[in-house]
């Protein structure tokens, strides 16, 4: 879906993160991990195109032939319209620092924009799209509220509605869920994973490290400008290796129910002295 | 959850009724505005007159006693009641546009220099003398808006350039080069007046914005660059509310954010330009107009551009009418100080009464 070779990534001509490469396939749910300023979201800007490599390629696949494997063909993200890039990936932005005095469901129908001819207006088509992602956001119940008075945790379900809305393949999300309660979270990722398992892409920089490790299947560590650790969440999601990323002390348990790694963080004043 | 339908029926009618009030407010002011001013006339009188130009009455039995009468209502009040009601809806549009492009509350049709450049290009034409002539090749226009106009157009394009870095149109940068080339301008104004104390009167009563003597000859010079500013903002007003949360939200919803920006900022430029070339510098109602319908019908760039653009033009139209009643003895009032006296207080009602709420 997204391939990254040799990159340089970073704003203008700063890098941030140094000769990185990656391929995030298609299909895949993975989460992005790391310190912060370790540079989670200038990945996800340079991979939704805001942002240009600063050396270095950044691909996207953009035709596929369904027979023949090696049909697939490649094109640099920052070389292709702003348009077509929209409909091949959605992104749901980190805390918004302006929201609008729109109706939610205006909001919402920004994510057909990509989809709308060069005088006409949203269609029907693109009116039911809307309601579909705000159904499964939960947000349709305040559709015709002003987003300005909704609380934070609501606009951002109503950014992941115009995320969802958009109809792309791969879904990016910057830390979306940060300023929801527990249940929501996982309402969302439950969402997400539905929509995964009907063949949607996910990258999502997440900041709590067990929703992470409940959710993807393949976990990114980015660290000092460059990708620490990169693999199946089971391999990588380890004591050595949170301990050595977050420096600080780790410890790492079985899910009872689902068996998958959690991660239990250690404050220093319940740590007994070792002699 | 009829409470809820009714709430959200009226939400959305909102725009729609205050659009129609606004129009109908414009119609009824147009009647009145032309029964204002030092000249005497009859009301029914003025009614007459106006029905005959439309086409719907018969010509008025007053005009054959008192043959100023209709030179005096269409002639002089109805094209400059046309022109304020132009202006003044400009201005507005520009405001809106300026403050959804650059995301700052503060931002008016003034603030990317827009003016200080047509103030500049009307202080070096009435310095030279060449305030009252008139273009060679275009009588009815007169050098003084063409001066305003291209300098209006010449600070517009350094604030283009200057706001570009590297390769990027970014709005702070965008705001800092308005704020550059502005305050550069009014120092260039400021000497032109020392260098000659004659026409500072003029500078200072144009700098101030009037309507006084303007009319039809100014309508035909706003009408071609109205439009054509008028078409950019109207093409775009749906990706102005995109653009209004930001760059980064706009080029991931695949738009191309700089393009768009810069078809809007030519449209706002050409409107607000045109505005200072013929009526000079009026402040307060690009900056009043926008807010006080946002808080009323929202943020909605398409519906918020038609109310302000018609409030706009209400509001300029009635402070004209003040401008010129206000003082005795057929004396007039530069409308912008009306349009101040006006705004400033309101504006300051406005932000003690909604401190804290969003934008």
């Amino acid at each position: 879906m997204i391939r990254l070779r040799n990159a340089t990534l970073g704003h203008g001509t700063t890098p941030v993160l140094h000769n990185i490469s990656l391929h995030i396939r298609q299909g895949e749910m993975t989460g992005l991990l790391g310190p912060n300023g370790s540079g989670k979201t200038t990945l996800l800007l340079t991979l939704s195109g805001v942002l240009p490599p600063v050396s270095g390629d950044v691909l996207l696949r953009t035709a596929s032939a369904a027979s023949e494997k090696d049909a697939v063909q490649f094109t640099p993200a920052a070389g292709l319209c702003a348009r077509t890039r929209a409909k091949k990936m959605a992104s749901v932005p980190q805390r918004p620092d302006i929201v609008p005095d729109m109706p939610v469901r205006s909001v919402v129908l920004m994510g057909r924009y990509p989809y709308i001819s060069f005088l006409g207006g949203y269609s029907a088509a693109d009116n039911e799209a809307a309601e579909n992602a705000m159904r499964q956001t939960a947000t349709s119940q305040f559709a015709s509220r002003p987003a300005c008075r909704l609380s934070g945790g609501e606009f951002q379900r109503v950014l992941i509605a115009r995320a969802l809305a958009q109809a792309a393949p791969c879904l990016l999300l910057d830390e979306a869920t940060s300023g929801l309660d527990i249940a929501r979270k996982v309402e969302i990722y439950d969402m997400l994973r539905r929509r995964h398992a009907q063949g949607l892409t996910v990258v999502a920089a997440i900041h709590d490290l067990n929703l992470a490790a409940l959710y993807c299947d393949r976990l990114i560590f980015l660290k000092d400008g460059a990708v620490a650790l990169d693999g199946p969440t089971r391999d990588v999601f380890t004591e050595a290796n949170l301990c050595r990323i977050y420096e600080t002390s780790v410890r790492v348990f079985r899910h009872p129910d689902c068996g998958l790694p959690q991660a239990l963080f250690m404050p220093a004043h319940t740590q007994r002295k070792t002699p | 959850m009829n409470r809820a339908g009714n709430t959200v029926t009226r939400r959305t009618l909102r725009p729609v009724l205050c659009c129609a009030a606004a129009s109908a407010a414009c119609a009824v002011s147009v009647f009145l505005a032309c029964y204002a001013g030092a000249f005497p006339v009859a009301f029914a009188d003025v009614t007459a007159v106006l029905l005959h130009a439309a086409g719907l009455g018969p010509p008025p039995a007053a005009a054959q006693d008192n043959p100023a009468l209709t030179v005096v209502v269409l002639e002089l009040r109805l094209g400059r009641v046309v022109l304020s009601l132009l202006v003044g809806a400009s201005l507005a549009v520009a405001g809106t546009v300026y403050q959804g492009l650059l995301r700052n509350p503060l931002a008016d049709p003034f603030t990317l220099g827009v003016s200080s450049g047509a103030a500049f290009g009307a202080s070096v034409a009435l310095f030279w003398g060449l305030g009252t002539m008139a273009l060679p090749f275009f009588p009815a226009a007169g050098i003084l808006p063409a001066a305003a106009l291209t300098g209006a157009t010449a600070a517009l394009a350094a604030v283009l350039v200057l706001g570009r870095v590297g390769g990027i149109m970014r709005r702070e940068t965008l705001v800092l080069a308005g704020i550059v080339v502005s305050t550069f301008l009014s120092a260039l104004i400021s000497l032109v007046k020392s260098l000659d104390e004659e026409s500072v009167a003029s500078i200072v009563f144009w700098i101030m914005g009037s309507l006084q003597g303007r009319g039809w000859h100014e309508v035909m010079l706003f009408t071609p660059w109205f439009v054509l500013g008028m078409l950019p903002v109207i093409r775009f007003s749906r990706e102005l509310d995109i653009l209004s949360l930001g760059d980064v939200q706009a080029r991931q919803l695949g738009m191309d954010a700089s393009r768009v920006r810069l078809w809007l900022l030519l449209g706002a430029g050409a409107l607000t330009g045109v505005s200072v070339a013929v009526s000079g510098v009026i402040g307060f109602v690009g900056l009043v107009v926008p807010h006080l319908v946002r808080m009323v019908i929202g943020a909605e760039h398409r519906p918020l551009l038609a109310v302000s653009a018609l409030t706009g033009g209400l509001l300029l139209l009635w402070s004209d009418v003040l401008a010129r009643t206000l003082l005795s003895g057929g004396a007039e009032l530069p409308v912008g100080v009306v349009t101040a006296l006006l705004g400033g207080p309101f504006f300051c009602l406005l932000l003690r009464r909604n401190t804290g709420t969003a934008l």
